[in-house]
């Protein structure tokens, strides 16, 4: 005797709804949820701006009738509304597309992690060109940087490092006189 | 007169010497897979700051237009197009490789540049004049709604989703308008912070999306084979000769207009152009296997665009896509504001650099035919080598436009945002001109609501056409354009 089922419709939709976000996630598909949120943001900000200019300023300083406020405060609706049409849109096509298998499966999370390590390494040199200055900071760069593109030899990498370090302070601190960060230990 | 004294003003040593520099420079970048010719002008961007203004620019649009004739090598000879706009020269390009025609190819491809490259100077000397006088007409309510339309037609027609076009086009509005508002000095999206009150600046901007961005997403490209083979015979001959020019003038045909419409890349003019070759050809089935037709057409295309594409920057201060926003952000670091009155106040330079387009269009001819097999070994320069030295230069590049590091972090940032956006096919094109051309759009909409209020923009005719066409550029974009495969941003 076939059984009926006693799940309300709210709590079949919860269910749908759970997994369909598991399966989102599993599919790393997550990521169009967080462009739309992203989208959302930033309209949220733009419109909370305009707002408060458009509040806060004193009328007879603006000369023209939009003023800086409203110009920003519809920008950012414009961003929320494309934001909710994103996520919405991007609930629609997730619903309808079969599992696919995810990076981690198919081996591409090994290559984003080499770029995300450049990236990394970029911030460390970005913050420690203030403390060590431009021409300590800017070897090591090169260096990580090299190994991280593939230069798997340090002889090669070493070589490398001092040719294109030299070259620049050549081309750009001696030849072009840019002043750079001379670090915390030379002035 | 003025064409005449602008050639001639070409062939002095220093302006010979940057012409040569962009042309050599752009088809480096156009050989190299992952380089772009708007990457390659963005890094380059800080150092026309040492340049004289004639110089930089020259070096600037031969960058540009040089791209697109080396982006055909790779593609014919290895199957990976340089740049997308040779995406469709593979198609036939490749296939006369293997039947040991490379060298046929590679010549047609050549000429049709040539002559496509041509036609648009010489589209751009007789009706730019033309175009400006007309454009001095053109008051704050006409900027607002050609903005307005090539910003629209941008969104529209750059990627393949509007709303990811629209997103990003009007966050670079948003962006535009951080820092102090110029017209009450109230800050704007500063948050407390002093380096956010002065704005965001383009050149670290630009460095960032298209140069550090770039770097992160072709840390991943793999190297492709070298080509080993022999060219066969260089000149095409006989039928394929007719054919082959017969398709160049039609390339020529179909790009030369695209040129002057925002969102209109080269490398969606290329396609159009493929498609219609195809669709004209007796033997459309043959279309794949080896058609010189399916070469010369998109690279007449290609580059009739890129040259038309000049066309709106000088004569409106527009650009029509994110390599002539660089062109035109180099023009504003000169102290030279593109539109009607460069044509004027500045015929020397306008000229010089319009005369400088014929010249390299002859240089790029003759670097690219005896050349080949150069550019062919050069196009497989392993990427960890190359990398590493060129996010080197943009950091340096983002840090020269004010000397402060903030520049730095925030080319790191719009470098991270550039990656991001590639990986998930959102269009630049949309973001770059909408910072670009942010704080007109701004100053535009202003001005005309304080003379004439909203209804101005329709009481005005230019203004009302401009509209009425943004209005159908969306609706051809979602009915038509969408058939076009595009695949990363074209703009690039």
């Amino acid at each position: 005797m076939e059984q009926r089922s006693s799940a309300s419709p709210l709590r079949v939709k919860l269910k749908r709804l759970r997994i369909f976000l598991e399966e989102s996630r599993e599919n790393m598909k997550m990521l169009g949820w967080i462009e739309g949120a992203v989208l959302l943001g930033i309209g949220l900000i733009g419109s909370a701006e305009g707002l408060r200019l458009t509040q806060n300023i004193d009328p007879d300083a603006i000369s023209d009738v939009l003023g800086p406020g409203y110009y920003i405060f519809f920008l950012g609706l414009i961003l929320m509304i494309a934001g909710v049409t994103h996520l919405f849109s991007h609930y629609r096509k997730t619903l309808s597309m079969k599992k696919e298998p995810s990076d981690r499966e198919t081996g591409k999370q090994k290559t984003n992690l080499t770029v995300l390590y450049m990236a990394v390494v970029l911030v460390i040199y970005l913050t420690i060109i203030n403390i060590a200055g431009y021409l300590v900071a800017t070897p090591i760069f090169f260096l990580l940087e090299f190994r991280l593109a593939g230069v798997k030899s340090w002889s090669r990498n070493v070589i490398l490092t001092l040719v294109i370090t030299t070259a620049f302070y050549f081309i750009f601190i001696n030849y072009c006189r840019m002043v750079f960060p001379p670090g915390l230990f030379f002035k | 007169m003025d064409l005449i004294h602008g050639i001639i003003n070409v062939f002095s040593p220093l302006n010979l010497f940057y012409c040569l520099l962009g042309c050599l420079f752009g088809t480096l970048v156009g050989v190299l897979p992952g380089l772009g010719p708007a990457t390659t002008m963005a890094i380059l961007l800080p150092i026309t700051m040492y340049l004289n203004p004639t110089g930089s620019i020259i070096m600037l649009a031969g960058i540009y237009y040089g791209a697109q004739y080396g982006g055909s090598t790779t593609s014919i000879l290895v199957n990976i197009p340089g740049e997308t706009s040779s995406v469709p020269t593979c198609f036939d390009g490749y296939p006369m490789t293997k039947q040991g025609r490379a060298g046929q190819a590679l010549c047609i491809a050549a000429i049709g540049s040539f002559i496509a490259g041509t036609f648009g100077v010489l589209g751009i000397s007789f009706v730019g004049i033309g175009v400006a006088k007309y454009a001095l007409k053109f008051g704050p309510a006409e900027y607002f709604a050609l903005l307005f339309f090539s910003l629209t037609a941008l969104i529209t027609i750059s990627g393949s989703s509007v709303i990811k076009g629209l997103g990003a086009g009007v966050t670079g509005l948003v962006l535009a308008s951080m820092g102090t508002d110029p017209m009450t000095g109230v800050g704007r999206l500063t948050f407390g912070t002093i380096g956010l009150t002065r704005g965001l600046e383009i050149i670290p901007v630009a460095v960032g999306l298209f140069g550090i961005g770039e770097i992160l997403i072709n840390a991943e490209a793999g190297i492709a084979k070298i080509y080993e083979g022999k060219l066969g015979k260089m000149m095409p001959r006989g039928k394929d000769l007719k054919k082959g020019l017969g398709a160049c003038l039609r390339g020529a045909i179909v790009g030369l207009p695209l040129g002057v419409i925002p969102g209109i890349a080269p490398p969606i003019a290329s396609f159009l152009a493929y498609d219609l070759e195809k669709k004209i050809s007796k033997y459309p089935e043959r279309f794949g296997s080896g058609m010189i037709e399916g070469v010369a057409a998109p690279e007449a295309a290609n580059n009739a665009t890129a040259q038309t594409g000049f066309l709106p920057l000088m004569a409106f201060g527009i650009p029509t896509s994110p390599a002539m926003a660089i062109i035109l952000t180099a023009l504003m670091i000169n102290g030279l504001k593109p539109g009607p009155l460069l044509f004027q106040e500045q015929k020397q330079f306008i000229w010089t650099v319009i005369g400088s387009m014929y010249i390299g269009n002859v240089i790029l001819l003759i670097l690219n035919l005896p050349l080949v097999g150069l550019w062919a070994r050069i196009s497989v320069l392993p990427y960890k080598y190359l990398g590493p030295v060129i996010l080197g230069i943009c950091v340096i590049g983002a840090y020269s436009s004010r000397n402060t590091m903030f520049d730095v972090w925030v080319a790191l940032g719009a470098g991270i945002l550039g990656y991001v956006m590639r990986k998930k096919h959102w269009p630049m094109a949309p973001l770059i001109l909408g910072f670009v051309l942010g704080p007109l759009f701004e100053e535009a909409l202003r001005q005309s609501l304080s003379i004439g209020g909203p209804l101005i923009f329709f009481r005005r005719p230019i203004s009302l056409v401009l509209f009425v066409c943004a209005i159908l550029v969306v609706i051809i974009s979602l009915k038509y354009l969408r058939r076009v495969s595009k695949g990363d941003d074209p703009g690039t």
